[in-house]
This record gives C-alpha cells, structure tokens and sequence, in this order.
C-alpha cells in the first residue's frame, strides 16, 4: 500500500505511514477502532513518517500472521478514514447547504412565485 | 439556496462528474455500502468504489445510472442547484419528526429489577432496595416537566 510499511518487533507490529498521504486525524480515527483489542501508541518517527505501534492486550495473544492481518486492517482502516476527510473536505460544503436549505423558511416571495399569486388573496 | 458562483465553483474543481455528500463503510465480501442525505443506499463493488472516488467510472455503465439517481454524484453539464432542492427536500421529509420536538419520554421509576442482563445500562438494585425508587415528588415534577413539551401529541 502506498506510503505504509509495517515492521514486527517485541510481539508488537509496527506500521509507519508517510504524513504526505495520511493526515493526523485519520490516524487517530483509525487507531481508536483497534483500541478495543491492541494498546496503540502513535509517535512521530522522523519528519516524513509517523510510527503506529499495535500491541496485543493481554489475554489476546497474537501471533505474526495475525498481526499482519491486524495491521492490513489497519492500513485499510487508516486509508479510508483519509479517503472520508479527503472527501468532506471537498463536498463539505454541499452537505452545509443541502441542510441550511432544507430547514431555511419559505419566503412569501418564493411562495407567491410557485403559486402564482400570494397565499392570502382571493 | 446555492448561488450559481458556489455551483461553478464547486462543479469546476471536478471532472467529468462530480460526487454528493455521501458516507461509507466496508463490508464483507469486498463490498462497500454507500449512504446519503437523502436516506438512500447503494452497495459497490470495492473496485468500483475505487472507479468512483477516482473519477474513473463508466459514465454508460449501469452502476453510474443508479449512482446518479441516488444522488451520490452528479453530471458535470447538469446544474447543482435542482440537485441540492430534491436532496434538500427529501432531507427535510426525512427529519419532519424534529418539528415536533420531544413526544416519547422515559421514565425510569425504579432500579429495582429481578433480572441481571449483561446489557443494562441501568445499574439496576435488589427487588427490596426500594431507596431507589422514584418519589411522589419527584414524580409528579417529571409528569410536569413531560406536559410541558410543545409536541401536539401530548396534551
């Protein structure tokens, strides 16, 4: 996967991702939904790269093949929550104004427009 | 209502079409299951996903057919603005019980329970612990409270 490489050390594995791709807040998302089953910790580990260390929880022993499967699930995980930040963040706005435009109040002059005629005549 | 300098603005920032505000999840089977501000749903193909956020997709496909009449994207030539009325309109509908504000209340009387689910949130107490129940005071203060609700289903 572009920009994540993966390591195993100490029963822990080890995905650094390339901050060009991935943005903190997608990191961080990612990372809570295996906080459930590992102890995470997220450091920097150079200017370019931030480390994801995942560590099995006690009594959820792992071993390498899962760990691997872990941190695919990972690197598919940290790639979509970029992808959603990626995607608000260029069609935010219309989301904005589907709601400002579905609560706004009709004006009379809208009204009278659609009915031809304003609602209190005759 | 979207102005026609916020509509080019945002129709010329894409190519050959543009996506709506959606949400998405992956399931098993390497399908992902879209979903809207206007309460629709559609499952892809992960390759087709991937066809979408890349602005590659098949514009004669049949996919790109239910795509668009979903409103998960839109055609460049076509203008936003009827768009977003239909997506705003159905939004509305769709949250039409906000109008109406609180009608269902809750009343939790006692945390006195002869069961013991795993689930409960409640942190329910033995059947002879009545210090936890609610008092008449209390009671007759939510019943107030309730009546209060400008919700037309309660009078």
């Amino acid at each position: 996967m572009k920009g994540i490489f993966t390591k195993i050390e100490d029963g822990k594995i080890l995905v650094s991702l390339n901050k060009e791709f991935y943005e903190k807040s997608a990191v961080f998302a990612a990372a809570h939904k295996l906080s459930g089953r590992f102890g995470v910790l997220i450091e920097p580990l150079d200017e370019r790269t931030v480390g994801v260390y995942l560590q099995p929880k006690p009594g959820n022993e792992m071993n390498e093949g899962d760990l691997n499967e872990a941190a695919f699930d990972f690197c598919n995980e940290v790639l979509d929550q970029q992808i959603r930040l990626d995607l608000e963040s260029r069609y935010g706005v219309i989301r904005e104004i589907i709601v400002k435009q579905a609560f706004a109040p009709v004006s009379l002059a809208e009204l009278t427009e659609v009915l031809g005629k304003e609602p209190n005549d005759k | 209502m979207i102005s026609d300098n916020q509509s080019s603005e945002i129709l010329s920032s894409v190519s050959p079409y543009m996506c709506l505000p959606f949400r998405f999840m992956r399931f098993p089977k390497q399908k992902i299951l879209l979903v809207n501000e206007a309460g629709e749903f559609l499952l892809l193909k992960t390759e087709e996903f991937e066809q979408l956020i890349s602005f590659n997709f098949d514009l004669q496909n049949d996919i790109y057919k239910d795509l668009k009449s979903k409103h998960f994207l839109v055609d460049l030539e076509a203008s936003l603005a009827p768009v977003i009325d239909l997506i705003a309109t159905k939004y509305r509908t769709k949250k039409s019980f906000l109008k109406n504000f609180t009608s269902l209340h809750m009343v939790v009387v006692t945390l006195r329970c002869n069961h013991r689910c795993d689930y409960c949130h409640a942190s329910s107490k033995d059947m002879d612990d009545r210090q936890w129940d609610m008092n008449t005071e209390t009671s007759r203060k939510v019943v107030e409270m309730i009546f209060q609700t400008p919700s037309p289903f309660i009078k």
